[in-house]
């Protein structure tokens, strides 16, 4: 079985205009990313037996669904905090792999994923320019808190 | 021993115009009366939008399924514990995958069952509510099968298993584990 992380090749990843989000466009630099393209991305992890969101994190999503404000900030168990830049990702894991190393390969996932769409919003032309201008700034990592609900054993 | 209404200031200042009224049992009919305004708009706005076909009022079957299971899946979890953060971030586990990994290790020993495990922690005053610290000692229950021959050696293979799995499931060290051998099985 593959241990690698999913790709997450920013070309690959759709973003959120910021003239779409007036919530985001009046915060500090925050993450672009469709959270639906992340959810995939979080999936895809090996040893990520799904999403698993605590009330908490429910209610979130339903209060972004419910104003429409946000809607590309939250699912269940994955939210996107556009202010704080913070993603927090609740997760069930399963599989041989170490739960320690599960979560860094989710938590790099979804840096890689962030970290790409905020590098093509920086850059329209594409991602891949960033660090070829000195001058221009490297998009900010988020802090990606995972919260392992459950463990399955085989 | 004061009231505690005492000490709050909303009952201790007289009332005005900016401060609510509060009685001895703590009720706050200011309170009350801004929530029922609050939930009378609501009704009006769903009405509304209802009336006019806008089906963002609505949710989808999954949509509010999904929010009762989360409160059951919740209560499932407990609370949950803070791990030493990875290269890339910070992570917590819930008090149920804590308790899943500890009987997965026990029960994978020959001659051994999980009954119960708790745990104590750190204090962390940081914690946001129903989070715990590291975990700093695991109090196991298990079982032994009848006529195990050496139960000390039983405990201390389950005390390397759990230890072990500490550190390489979560990378916490320094976990102190007792065994407590409260009961005998026969197969």
């Amino acid at each position: 079985m593959s241990t690698d992380p999913a790709p997450t090749d920013p070309a690959t990843l759709r973003t959120v205009p910021a003239a779409a989000d007036p919530v985001g466009a009046l915060a500090p630099p925050a993450p672009r990313v469709d959270v639906a393209d992340l959810v995939g991305a979080v999936t895809a992890v090996p040893g990520v037996s799904g999403l698993e969101p605590g009330i908490a994190t429910a209610l979130r999503t339903l209060d972004a669904r419910l104003r429409r404000s946000d809607a590309s900030s939250a699912r269940y168990g994955l939210v996107v905090d556009r202010d704080s830049g913070e993603v927090t990702v609740e997760i069930g894991v399963e599989g041989p792999l170490p739960v320690r190393r599960i979560v860094e390969d989710v938590q790099r996932t979804v840096q890689r994923a962030v970290s790409g769409a905020a590098a093509e919003d920086t850059d329209p032309r594409g991602g891949t320019a960033v660090g070829a201008d000195p001058d221009r700034p490297a998009p900010d990592v988020p802090r990606v808190l995972v919260r392992v609900q459950s463990l399955s054993t085989p | 021993m004061p009231h505690p209404a005492d000490h709050d200031p909303e009952q201790s200042a007289p009332p005005g115009p900016d401060r609510p009224r509060r009685d001895a049992d703590g009720e706050n009919p200011a309170a009350t009366r801004r929530y029922l305004d609050l939930i009378r708009t609501t009704h009006e706005e769903w009405d509304r939008l209802e009336r006019a076909g806008d089906s963002s009022v609505q949710l989808s079957g999954s949509a509010l399924a999904a929010v009762k299971e989360s409160v059951r899946a919740d209560a499932r979890h407990g609370a949950h514990v803070h791990m030493p953060p990875t290269p890339a971030g910070p992570f917590t586990v819930s008090e149920l995958t804590l308790r899943t990994l500890v009987r997965r290790e026990i029960d994978a020993i020959p001659g051994a069952r999980a009954l119960r495990t708790t745990f104590e922690h750190e204090e962390d005053g940081a914690a946001e509510r129903r989070t715990r610290g590291l975990p700093t000692r695991a109090r196991c229950r298990v079982s032994a099968l009848l006529g195990t021959p050496d139960l000390p050696g039983l405990a201390e293979r389950i005390r390397e298993a759990v230890h072990r799995a500490a550190e390489t499931e979560l990378g916490l060290t320094g976990l102190t584990v007792d065994v407590h051998i409260e009961d005998l099985h026969e197969h």
